[in-house]
């Protein structure tokens, strides 16, 4: 009867160990794939971050071409009828 | 059964035996491969680990090279001048090509390329060649759909100067490899350009890259310039320039506009021009800054550092008079004339109707050491240390070398050269009260985080004339602007402005040219707190030349423009052009209309 009850308990350390095994096994299976993926996003948002960055840099090239000031005068200019005002055309406020 | 029975053990031992020695040799066999599996992984494990270590990383991981993006040229209200475009080169590698006559009909055809010489190109290669340098991403597109073997597409930077021609000849341009030529763009390129680097790049086994950056965006760059050029000056001193030149037909024009109280370049302007994007097409005699690189016979513009050297001296007072010979003067051998004949006239009138007779009467007075004492103190003769490539001295002979007649042109400006930024220089110190500033056109070095890398505008100023003896040759410069004065063009109603007009015959062939002239205008504003000192000149006008009559209007625009941008208070201003504003809504409170 003891030696049977031994016997069971015996099974069941090794059950216990090689479901413990198993389940590292799976634990570790899973961080390797989930840091693969983590390292794919990674990358993909790297890339969009620099995208985004170059975006922003083309934009920022493209206001100062739009803010050049002899566009600027000439769209005031021919668009709006506008003028530098003369000396006579002054006021000043105080 | 017996003889049976025998056999049958015989049998079974000899199969007991033969399935013992078949198990040792298993097991033998096992043990042995074993063991040599054991070796290999300790001869792997130990004695090659390090190597093949090193080798597998080498074939994930990789170091890509990119050459960093320049520094950005930013105008004093930080306002983008020139920046660095992130665009695609396109490279080969010829053999790697299994058709190379069909890679060179397609790429000729999307790149504009002849197909006969692109083909010659690839035919005559082994290693890497350049196709084409910054293409356009339609075409990087195109070419990227044929899925050819060989190509390499490079990320490279391009210049681009977003306000075209505004400034071109101050900012300069690169060329293709990114290296500064001219201008700002040459003079600074050590603080702008950044050198390539390496970053680390790791692939998978199916070359997708994995947990790295691709690097190119996101890399490095050079140091960013900060000019003192403020871009809407910049484009009022270019617009009245322009319009002058064209109005007389001149052959080039200068107009520079500086702070006289710090000697920073607010606008520098030249005609004609050119687009720096596409230098290439323009001639390259329009490229250099001719206000820094080019002397020039400054003409009566002079007079007023001769009026300074004889009142600084306390030679004269302003109302010394001089007998100015009716129009005609005898000196050395040679006769100078005067446009208009005068008899009697100060110092103040001298320079008010810019007699030249008058000015040769100061000479005399101050003598010639006097005279190139003080014209060296100014400046002339030796550079200014304006940050600007290609400065030129001028030219200014040693006074042990003039004749009595050198002495004489000398002091109307002829017979001495100058830069146009040296004549500015040594007027804005008139203008600030006798402190000679170094002019300089850029404000600061900063480092792409914001970092302040190096200031320029720290200078110490040298005193060349009191602040007494400034005042009174203000006083006569003003005069100049003043009814009947040969720089009346040049008033303004809100503002004192004080100039001087500059009419010089040009040499042409050895002898100076009757109509050949350079007329200039050089002046500052508001007398009393002088905030702008601008200089316009006109080379070779036509239909006039009378620096009055062709630079003053210019230049009484240019300065109208850029103190009403700059806000400067009125000096001169009426009631009925002034609104108080706090009796404005009083009015308006106690409902009067105002």
């Amino acid at each position: 009867m003891g030696n049977g009850y031994d016997s069971v308990n015996k099974n069941l350390v090794w059950v216990v160990l090689l479901v413990v095994m198993t389940l590292e096994l799976f634990i570790f299976t899973w961080s390797r794939v989930q840091c693969t993926t983590v390292g794919y996003a990674l990358t993909h948002q790297q890339d969009e971050n620099n995208h985004l960055v170059s975006l922003k840099k083309k934009l920022i090239i493209e206001r100062a071409h739009l803010r050049a000031p002899d566009r600027i005068a000439a769209i005031a200019q021919e668009r709006m009828g506008l003028n530098i005002p003369e000396q006579n055309q002054i006021l000043t406020l105080r | 059964m017996k003889t049976s029975f025998r056999t049958k053990t015989n049998i079974s031992e000899r199969n007991g035996k033969s399935l013992a020695a078949r198990e040792l040799a298993v097991a033998v066999f096992f043990s042995v491969l074993f063991l040599v599996i054991a070796g290999r992984a300790v001869h792997v494990h130990v004695f090659q680990g390090t190597w093949l270590a090193e080798q597998a990383k080498s074939q994930y991981n990789k170091y890509m090279v990119t050459c960093g993006k320049r520094g950005t040229i930013y105008d004093a209200k930080n306002q983008e001048l020139a920046v660095s475009l992130e665009v695609t080169s396109l490279g080969a590698f010829p053999k790697r090509m299994d058709d190379k006559k069909e890679v060179a009909n397609k790429l000729a055809k999307v790149l504009g390329l002849n197909a006969w010489d692109l083909r010659k190109k690839l035919q005559n290669t082994t290693s890497f060649t350049w196709i084409k340098r910054k293409i356009s991403p339609k075409a990087v597109a195109e070419i990227k759909k044929f899925k050819l073997p060989g190509l390499e597409f490079v990320g490279e930077h391009n210049r681009f100067y977003p306000n075209r021609g505004l400034a071109a000849h101050v900012i300069g341009f690169t060329d293709t490899d990114g290296k500064g030529l001219e201008g700002v763009e040459f003079q600074y390129d050590q603080e702008l350009y950044s050198a390539p680097d390496k970053f680390l790049v790791t692939r998978d086994a199916r070359g997708k890259r994995f947990n790295t950056s691709d690097g190119y965006t996101t890399g490095f760059q050079g140091n960013n310039v900060v000019l003192t050029i403020d871009r809407q000056i910049q484009y009022l001193a270019e617009k009245a320039l322009n319009e002058a030149a064209k109005e007389f037909q001149a052959r080039y024009g200068t107009a520079v506009v500086m702070n006289p109280n710090t000697g920073a370049i607010l606008a520098m302007a030249q005609y004609p021009g050119f687009n720096p994007n596409a230098f290439g097409k323009s001639n390259k005699d329009l490229w250099r800054n001719r206000a820094i690189t080019d002397p020039y016979e400054p003409g009566s513009t002079l007079k007023v550092i001769l009026a300074a050297a004889a009142l600084e001296a306390h030679l004269l007072t302003p109302t010394s008079s001089f007998y100015c010979e009716n129009g005609s003067y005898r000196v050395g051998g040679n006769k100078v004339n005067d446009t208009h004949p005068y008899e009697w006239l100060t110092v103040q009138q001298i320079i008010k109707y810019s007699s030249n007779i008058g000015a040769v009467k100061i000479s005399e007075i101050t003598g010639k050491t006097l005279l190139y004492e003080t014209l060296t103190d100014f400046g002339f003769g030796k550079n200014t240390g304006i940050d600007c490539p290609g400065e030129t001295p001028g030219i200014l002979s040693n006074c042990k070398k003039w004749r009595t007649i050198d002495t004489g042109a000398i002091s109307f400006g002829q017979g001495i050269s100058v830069s146009a930024v040296q004549l500015l220089t040594a007027v804005s110190a008139i203008a600030n009260g006798g402190n000679l500033m170094k002019p300089h056109i850029v404000q600061s070095v900063v480092a792409p985080d914001g970092t302040l890398v190096k200031n320029c505008e720290i200078q110490s100023p040298k005193r060349v004339i009191s602040a007494e003896t400034s005042e009174k040759v203000k006083e006569i410069m003003a005069s100049v602007v003043a009814e009947g004065g040969t720089g009346v063009n040049a008033a303004l109603s809100k503002y004192t402005v004080c100039g001087k007009t500059g009419t010089a015959q040009k040499i042409d062939s050895g002898r100076y040219s009757a109509d050949k002239y350079n007329s200039s205008f050089v002046g500052f504003a508001p007398k009393n707190n002088p905030q702008v000192a601008v200089l316009v000149i006109l080379d070779e006008p036509k239909n006039a030349h009378y620096g009055g009559t062709v630079a003053a209007p210019a230049f009484k625009r240019i300065i109208h423009e850029t103190l009403n941008y700059m806000n400067v208070e009125p000096e001169n201003d009426n009631n009925d052009d002034t609104i108080l504003l706090a009796q404005r809504f009083e009015t308006k409170r106690d409902g009067v209309k105002p």
